[in-house]
């Protein structure tokens, strides 16, 4: 039922003293290691020392993406290079990456933490789990299989692609338990009826969807389609990975593991904390993070606190899905894509402002991203061949720097929309 | 049981010597050793303060002092023709007492019970109110402060006239115990009254062994050893320091009004430095921690001085002791290494 | 069982402890590791009500002892094993052993010195040495009478200062095996020491202290595993690898 009964049920009181003692020892760590901190710190001239109570948090500096892109790629690293035995990174070039260090400990406490995820969604020991999550440098892969490993079941780090040999693994292996996108979760089912698979007959029992956000109605179209219970969960690369936050077997709101990470919810416009149940910004300080601790990190993802306790028995809070962005991101085949890394490309290779347009449509299951581009004399050519070619140079670059494929059609000078300030740069056709 | 063993002998003692002088006709001796018990009492409640507790008090003889003057004066001070409600309610409460002064004019004066009961009270009073922030110093802060507080003790004496001034004061009536039995230095009393001294040292002395054997006897050796070890096992230091304190105070007053009842009269050298030094020193020389080696050393040093062994020089005597004390044997002379070595040895031969 | 938040403590002008939180909970050990003049001492004097507190507060099982009194706090049950032992030297074994029930007698009477038999089942050697002068015991001996007298006063938590200091290895294996027997026996024990490496290796968690702030707390086997803490407290480093 729980993986750490003691820590995922304990009371509130001893939850708080546990969070005021990470809270202040991992304030006093940074203030010494990370000269980031250290000079937000001297700003705001704030000393550690203020920490009283959790509510002294509001004290602290926020830290967003744009400090960590600032700091490529090791700059917020608490401990030495020596010292850090994993790197993980998200896509996109120089001022547009960011970089993860673990130490032996923090794996530790990662797998230990998506073991809790799993086994509140109910995998067990037994299980025979296929991660279907992209290995590499991201960490949704080895985030879960660590977990997985840690929490004994078998694990198939079959990583994403070749649905067919997916389903094949699937039947031969007898997998109970299925780890990746729930889109790639909805083609995978559609597949299967295309081969004329029966899924019933398959040994799936439960399913741990992430990576992007989804709705209920998914969710129930999953269950439909698949013999399995299809839980959320959350996390994202910058606290740590996968296992942030999980949904129990009641799948009535994720619960965040507490005791490693302080949740706030912010109104994005005045950074002020809103009251519990309003929706807001999901601000994470991570708590026990030795490579890299990062303070009041704005994730810009969009949810809520869930304060009514939940009936599995856990203390540890809940938030709800994940109901939308503050920011232009967008997560296109599971992957993290940000307008200005399309910008920057096309800015490159066009030498003036680019004006584009981001189209996403699912198609299927799989999203599918058109970029429109318009033409300028840069990227004009008489020649059929050589507009070609530069297609496919834009189209290469650009899937180079996201990570992903994505189409890119030209259309005429001038007709895409501009507005007043902001130009309608995304277009996003997805009913999520 | 064994604390209790050497009182028999000591009763022995006691009335062995009493009629070995009244064998010998040296009956005189019995008004050293009558006093010599008295000046004891004070030195017994000082080795408890001293030697169990650890805490020095340069300033013993103050509250001798006060014992001794406060109830001197009351018992003296004539009332008589004075007439306002306080001295009306006093004499409807029975705490005066009518006679005639030799003169044989009317003389009324606070009965000796109560001024002795007064006496006791104020010295327990301002042992209390000063020991509370005294007892926080150590080692020669509280020496120098306990030298302060008798030092103006014996000043206060020697100028108020309330208290005789240089005189002192005199004529002081005996202190009655029971029907037909009273603290005076009448000649034909003698035997009565060293009875009755010894007497009252055995009880005070009853009393502090106890102590010593009794839970807070414990808890005031562990504060001498380590205080603040004994503060960490839960023992309330500062009240047990300041609570020996005042029970030695008390002793010492007590010691204070029997002496100046049997004399008769106290003079400001009572309550002088060269008392304090004294009682210092035959604790030192008794042993600190040994109730019965202060008692003993007490009872030989004062006789012989009383005796005037020692002619002009007494005080330098006492001092003189103070200092080869603490140069060769700062456990004192009984305790000088026969006894402990042969422990030592013992011990040494046990955990083999 | 105990719980420390926001503790400020110092001497005169000296500022020792700067927002220190820690808590231990019923049957583990915590250890507090950290160098010499880092505040752990001053930390334990703190809770154990011998320095007041200039800010913060400490919980015991509920109850608030932040300003109580020493014998208040061991009668609530907490006691102090203090750092240098302080056996009282010029008392017997025995004596220095009732003197831990100094407390419990006071309510208990005669009956409180009943613990003395299981003190002696734990420490054979202070029942040989029952009449000596506590002066006169070795050192790894002074240690046991000083847990010794602590457990007369029947603590739930026993909190013991640097028990490591002055003492030959393997006595001090003794020890330590001691005071992992007492956690086994249900008693929970906060553990401040200089010998990192020893308290880890019986600790369930720890919480490392600098300059009077903690800097680090987790798991007793992350901390071993941490190379900060390898490189400061356990003497490891490139070389020993």
């Amino acid at each position: 039922m729980y993986w750490e009964r003691d820590k995922e049920c304990m009371s509130r009181e001893d939850l708080e003293q546990l969070q005021l003692e990470r809270l202040q020892a991992t304030c006093n760590r940074v203030a010494v290691n990370v000269p980031f901190y250290r000079k937000k710190f001297a700003e705001l001239r704030f000393d550690p020392e203020r920490l009283q109570s959790l509510d002294d948090l509001r004290a602290l500096p926020f830290t967003t993406k744009q400090d960590l892109r600032d700091h490529y790629p090791y700059g917020l690293f608490a401990v030495p290079l020596r010292e850090i035995v994993r790197l993980h990174a998200s896509s996109g070039t120089t001022g547009q990456a960011t970089v993860e260090g673990y130490t032996r400990n923090d794996i530790k406490t990662w797998s230990n933490l998506v073991a809790r995820i799993l086994t509140a969604a109910g995998v067990r020991a037994d299980d025979v789990i296929q991660i279907a999550f992209g290995y590499g440098l991201f960490t949704g892969g080895f985030g879960l299989h660590y977990g997985a490993e840690r929490l004994g079941a078998s694990v198939i780090p079959i990583s994403s692609g070749n649905t067919k040999r997916q389903i094949q693994i699937m039947q031969d292996f007898r997998t109970t338990a299925l780890v990746c996108t729930p889109s790639y979760a909805l083609y995978l089912a559609d597949s299967m009826a295309e081969m004329g698979v029966n899924p019933n007959a398959l040994s799936l029992r439960v399913g741990l969807f992430g990576g992007e956000p989804w709705s209920e109605a998914m969710r129930q179209e999953l269950e439909r389609k698949l013999p399995i219970k299809a839980t959320d969960n959350y996390g994202l690369s910058e606290i740590m990975g996968p296992g942030v936050a999980g949904e129990c077997t009641f799948c009535s709101g994720l619960h965040v593991n507490e005791d490693h990470f302080l949740v706030e919810i912010i109104d994005p416009e005045t950074l002020e904390p809103v009251p519990d149940g309003e929706i807001g910004e999901l601000v994470v300080t991570t708590l026990t993070k030795e490579g890299f601790p990062v303070l009041r990190y704005r994730t810009r993802d969009l949810t809520r606190i869930i304060p009514e306790p939940c009936p599995c028995g856990r203390t540890l809070r809940r938030i709800s899905r994940i109901t939308g962005r503050t920011d232009d991101m967008l997560i296109i085949k599971g992957v993290n894509v940000y307008p200005s890394q399309i910008e920057a490309v096309l800015f490159d290779i066009e030498g003036t402002e680019p004006h584009y347009q981001i189209i996403v449509e699912r198609e299927g299951r799989l999203d599918k991203a058109t970029i429109l581009v318009e033409v300028v004399d840069a990227i004009f050519f008489d020649s059929m061949k050589k507009q070609r070619q530069m297609v496919e140079h834009i189209k290469a670059r650009l899937a180079s720097e996201l990570g992903i494929g994505v189409d890119v059609k030209l259309v005429e000078g001038k007709t895409l929309a501009r507005s007043e300030g902001k130009a309608q740069r995304i277009i996003d056709r997805r009913n999520l | 049981m064994r604390p209790y063993l050497p009182f028999p002998f000591l009763l022995c003692l006691v009335v062995g010597v009493q009629l070995l002088t009244q064998w010998t006709d040296t009956a005189y001796y019995l008004t050293q050793l009558t006093m010599a018990a008295y000046y004891a009492l004070l030195v017994i409640g000082l080795c408890l303060l001293m030697g169990y507790a650890g805490q020095i008090s340069l300033g013993h003889a103050g509250f001798f002092g006060i014992g001794g003057y406060i109830s001197a004066a009351l018992t003296t001070h004539n009332l008589a023709g004075v007439d306002n409600s306080l001295i009306r309610l006093l004499e409807r409460l029975g705490l005066l007492a009518a006679s005639t002064d030799m003169f044989g004019d009317p003389l009324l004066t606070v009965h000796p019970w109560a001024a002795a009961a007064i006496a006791i009270l104020t010295a327990v009073l301002v042992a209390w109110l000063i020991g509370g922030p005294v007892l926080k110093l150590t080692g020669h802060y509280l020496a120098m402060a306990t030298l302060g507080f008798g030092i103006i003790i014996y000043r206060i004496a020697l100028a108020t006239p309330f208290f005789g001034e240089a005189d002192g004061i005199s004529e002081v009536p005996p202190l009655p115990l029971l029907p037909g039995l009273a603290i005076s230095g009448d000649f034909s009393a003698r035997v009565t009254n060293y009875y009755i001294a010894w007497g009252l040292l055995a009880l005070g002395l009853l009393l502090l062994v106890n102590l010593i054997h009794s839970r807070i006897g414990l808890a005031l050796r562990a504060i001498h050893g380590s205080e603040e070890a004994a503060a960490s096992v839960g023992v309330d230091t500062a009240k047990a320091k300041l609570k020996t304190f005042v029970l030695s105070a008390a002793y010492a007053a007590a010691a204070g009004i029997f002496l100046t009842h049997y004399n008769g009269g106290i003079g400001p050298s009572e309550a002088g430095i060269m008392k304090s030094v004294r009682y210092v020193a035959i604790v030192a020389v008794g042993g600190m921690a040994s109730l019965w080696g202060a008692l003993l050393m007490a009872v030989l040093l004062n006789f012989l001085s009383l005796r005037g062994l020692f002619g002009t020089y007494d005080d330098a005597v006492f001092g003189l002791i103070l200092i080869a004390i603490m140069l060769f044997a700062p456990d004192g002379v009984l305790r000088l290494g026969i006894a402990a070595r042969l422990r030592a040895w013992r011990q040494a031969h046990a955990s083999r | 069982m105990l719980k420390v938040r926001n503790i400020e403590a110092g001497y005169g002008k000296l500022r020792v402890l700067r927002r220190v939180s820690l808590h231990v909970a019923e049957g583990e050990i915590v250890t507090l590791i950290g160098a010499n003049g880092a505040g752990k001492t001053t930390l334990l004097n703190t809770i154990a009500g011998l320095l007041p507190p200039r800010g913060g507060e400490i919980r015991l099982n509920g109850a608030d002892i932040t300003t109580a009194t020493p014998q208040k706090i061991v009668r609530a049950g907490c006691s102090l094993v203090p750092e240098g032992r302080q056996v009282f030297a010029p008392l017997s074994v025995e004596e220095n052993l009732i003197l831990g029930a100094h407390v419990r007698r006071q309510q208990e009477g005669k009956r409180a010195l009943t613990e003395i038999e299981h003190v002696y089942d734990l420490f054979p050697v202070l029942r040989e040495r029952r009449t000596q002068l506590a002066g006169t015991l070795s050192g790894g001996e002074q240690q046991m009478l000083a847990i010794g007298r602590a457990l007369m006063a029947r603590p739930r938590l026993i909190m013991l200062d640097e028990p490591s200091t002055g003492l030959a290895p393997l006595v001090v294996k003794t020890i330590f095996g001691i005071i992992s027997r007492l956690r086994d026996e249900g008693n929970t024990v906060l553990l401040v020491e200089q010998n990192a490496r020893a308290a880890l290796h019986i600790a369930d968690r720890g919480y490392v202290i600098e300059t009077g702030r903690i800097i680090l707390q987790g798991p007793a086997e992350d901390l071993l595993a941490n190379r900060d803490v390898q490189r400061a407290y356990l003497g490891h480093g490139p070389a020993n690898e």
